[in-house]
Order: C-alpha cells, then structure tokens, then sequence
C-alpha cells in the first residue's frame, strides 16, 4: 500500500472510531464500534434518530470536537461517514486529545 | 408465476415485466431516468405487490416471529413497524422484512430472494404457525418521492402527516379498507398502501389520479433499485443477492443481539466473534461515461481487495456508482480505487441531502 494511501485510512479510521464510541456512548446502543457500518443512516432508517436523538447528536458533536455545527444543518447527519466529512473539513483533528479507554 | 392484481393497468401504461423468483414484477414504464426524476423531484408510485405478505393476531404472532426475525418483534409498539430481515439456518439474508403491529394484528411484509412457497416454509416452518400468508389476496403499492405526503395528505387528509417514519395505521380509500405503512427505501418520503387484491384497481387508479395530480407518475423496479443504491438503502435483489450475509452487508442494525434465539442467530453470531473481513462499501467512477459490472475486481494500488456487488447510474451524480465487497482494511471513504482501467473514488453514503430532509411536515 502506497504511504499517502495508508495515511488517508490512517486519518479515517481514527475519527470514525471517535464518532463512533460518541454515538454508542450517548444514545446506548447495544453495538460495537464494528458492527456500525460507516453508511448506517441515522435519520429515520438505521439508528432511526428522532429531532431529539438528533440534536443530543448536533450537541455532543459540539462538545466532543470543540466546533458549531450550522444551526438548522442536519444534513451531516445522514451518515457516520458524512458525519466524518463534515469534521473533516472543518478541520477537527482525528485523534482525540482524551486519552481514556475507548468503549465498547 | 404470480401475477399483480393491478398486471392490466400497468401493461396499459406500458410497463415492461419481468419473472423474478417465480413472481412477475414491473421492472420500468420506458425511460428509467424519468421514473427516477419522478422520485427524486416529485413523486412515483410503483406496484410492489411482488411482496409476501403475512398476518396474525399480535397476541400469538409477536412472540413468535420474535424468534424468527433478527429484530426485536416483541416489543414493537402498537402502531409502530421495524425494519429487519429473514435468515436461513446459515445466518444468509433471505427477505428484507418490514414487521408492523396494526389494531391488534401483525403484518410482515417480505421482499425476498426466493418464491412464495419458499418463504412461506422458513416464515411459517413451525407447528401451527400463528401467522396466515395472505399474499395472493393482497396488492402493495408504493408512494416514494418528495412530494409523496402530498398525495398521502389528497387521500387520507392532513392528519396522515403526522405518522412517524416506520409506522402503520388502518385507512380507507373511497371507503375502500387499506393498511398505510410510512416506510420507503429512497430517503425521501415513503408510504405503503395495502389492500385486498380485489380492490387494487380502484385503489391503484386513485393513487395514481393523485400522484399525477402532484406531478408525479409510474416508476418501475429498476428505477427503484437506482433509488435505493444512491438512497444507501439495502437492496436484497441487488447486492443482497450476491453476498448475503448480513455483516459485510452492514445490516447489523436490523439485529438485536441480546436476543435469545433468531433464525440462523448461531451461525451470524459466531462469524460476528472472528472479526469482519471484508465489507460493502460505495464508489463512484471519476469519468461520467465509463461503466463497471457486477463482480468485476476492485484493486488499490495495484493489489486485488474485492470485487463489485452493485451498479447503477445515479440521476443526481451524473455517473455510475456501485457498491464494491473490498478487505475491512481499506473499506474506507476517499481512497482512489480501479477496476478494469476505471477510475473509481469510495464515497460517504448517500452523496447528497435528499430533498425529503429539508421539509417539515408540520408546517406544511
């Protein structure tokens, strides 16, 4: 595998896992960090978030990366994968400054 | 071979048709790109009465089809419907299942990779069944679109918009019994009607009137299935069908794993202990011209990680796009893939903001 490619991965795969802790942590869910594919919709199917779910989602991303999610924007919340883009190109770093051990 | 009970009204509005698993389906109504813009612009209506459907009083069936079906069954409320799927033995998905609980009866509705009769027997395999297959007296219609309340809102009156997504209640059309499902498998909004096959014509010809009163019209399962690869909704007769198992699937999420027992739960919950190997992900190809095809490999830097499940040309991006079974190592967004001298980019699902998601019911 080419450096710049393991690097991309590299990047993803940390706040993936970010997102992903956050989201099993907040809303309880009984899954582990594998078993949310990146694609799972969490509006309506998949996770199947209500407006409330979603804005305890909005407000634990605002405290989790340090950022102001647009108010009214939900769109980034079709996916943990454009959950993670829209991190990204804020430019939240991937690795968390919180050194506690990830949950299950 | 089954045929819709509405099979008349969609040969007269020129439908093409097609056997699959011994059932006759709608596959399009002669250009795919026009029933996809009906959805994604303003509203389709298409028959999926290639569906099987069960029923049961809730009492009796809840329990048992909480041990058949992957989801929790017994604690859905009344009035409120999961999302799950049907497994053989082998923890293999074999329907994409939808569980109501309606006025005190259960109705599953199945789309599945294999005949009635089939289904039938792994649904209903046990000792007098608490569940009745009710599929060859039933039509299911689907209301798929950003303007689909709209017409659910001409029918049934402003009150139907305040059903939450994946719920059921009992309805009339023209003093005409259906059941309304709010489920859809676009990302826009979705309703399912069902009814007595008897009635179908009339029923299918008033939610026609009305979904080409809102500017809508016919779409096939062919534009359907587009509307769910770009929707990142989970298509048993697409990638379903070529890899079956629930877990690269990323169908985890119609499982409860605290269950006790579930039709093929040991074979799954074992392959869940060794770790994912490989995992569906989406990919885009950079040219809009060029095209792949299912079980082509995928290779990064020039070394084979997995091959192609799903295609299809998405409307909204301009270019195919394909669903690809690639190593757990690499199943990541942004990476520049190829397949066949193709350039392809794996991309965060679904690609855009469906039009759905910036309506509020309430107000409108």
């Amino acid at each position: 595998m080419e450096p710049m490619t393991a690097k991309l991965i590299e990047t993803r795969r940390k706040i993936l896992s970010r997102i992903k802790r956050d989201l099993i942590t907040r809303l309880s869910l009984n899954y582990t960090e594998e078993d949310l594919h990146e694609d799972i919709s969490l509006l309506g199917s998949g996770l199947g978030l209500d407006s409330l779910d979603a804005l305890e989602v909005i407000l634990g991303v605002e405290h989790e990366f340090g950022i102001k999610v647009e108010e009214g924007n939900i769109g980034f919340l079709r996916s943990i994968n454009t959950m993670a883009d829209y991190l990204l190109g804020k430019g939240v770093k991937a690795e968390s400054n919180d050194t506690s051990e990830a949950l299950p | 071979m089954r045929r819709s009970p509405v099979h008349e009204r969609l040969a007269g509005l020129g439908a093409s048709f097609e056997e699959k698993d011994s059932t006759e389906v709608a596959t399009g109504f002669g250009s795919i790109e026009r029933e996809y813009g009906f959805v994604r612009k303003s509203v389709g209506l298409a028959d999926v009465s290639h569906y099987q459907v069960f029923r049961g009083a809730e009492d009796e069936a809840i329990f048992y089809l909480d041990e058949v079906l992957a989801a929790n069954i017994a604690n859905i409320r009344y009035g409120r419907m999961v999302h799950t799927f049907l497994a053989d033995k082998d923890g293999m998905v074999v329907s994409d299942v939808y569980v109501a609980n309606n006025e005190d009866e259960i109705i599953v509705l199945c789309e599945s990779l294999l005949p009635d009769r089939e289904v039938e027997r792994l649904l209903l395999g046990g000792n007098n069944p608490p569940l009745t297959n009710i599929t060859g007296s039933t039509a299911l219609f689907s209301l798929e679109g950003v303007s689909a309340w709209a017409v659910a809102r001409d029918l049934f009156g402003q009150d139907v918009l305040g059903m939450p997504y994946l719920s059921a209640e009992p309805q009339e059309i023209g003093q005409i019994p259906i059941t309304l499902f709010r489920a859809g498998k676009t990302g826009e909004f979705g309703y399912l009607a069902m009814c007595n096959s008897d009635n179908a014509p009339e029923v299918f010809d008033k939610l026609l009137a009305s979904t080409s009163r809102n500017n809508g019209g016919m779409f096939g399962l062919d534009a359907y299935g587009i509307l769910k690869l770009d929707g990142r909704f989970f298509n048993i007769n697409s990638e379903g069908r070529r890899v079956r198992d629930p877990l690269p699937l990323g169908l985890q999420w119609m499982i409860d794993f605290t269950k006790d027992r579930f039709m093929g739960m040991e074979a799954l919950l074992e392959r869940r202990s060794k770790g994912l190997e490989q995992k569906v992900i989406a990919m885009r190809l950079d040219a809009p011209e060029e095209e792949v095809a299912p079980d082509d490999t995928v290779s990064l830097d020039n070394e084979e990680v997995g091959r192609i499940v799903a295609i299809g040309k998405s409307y909204t991006l301009d270019r195919q796009i394909c669903l690809s079974l690639v190593n757990n190592d690499v199943a990541y967004s942004g990476l520049q893939f190829e397949s066949g001298g193709h350039k392809l980019t794996s991309i965060s699902m679904p690609p855009f903001v469906p039009k759905s998601l910036e309506i509020k019911l309430d107000e409108v």
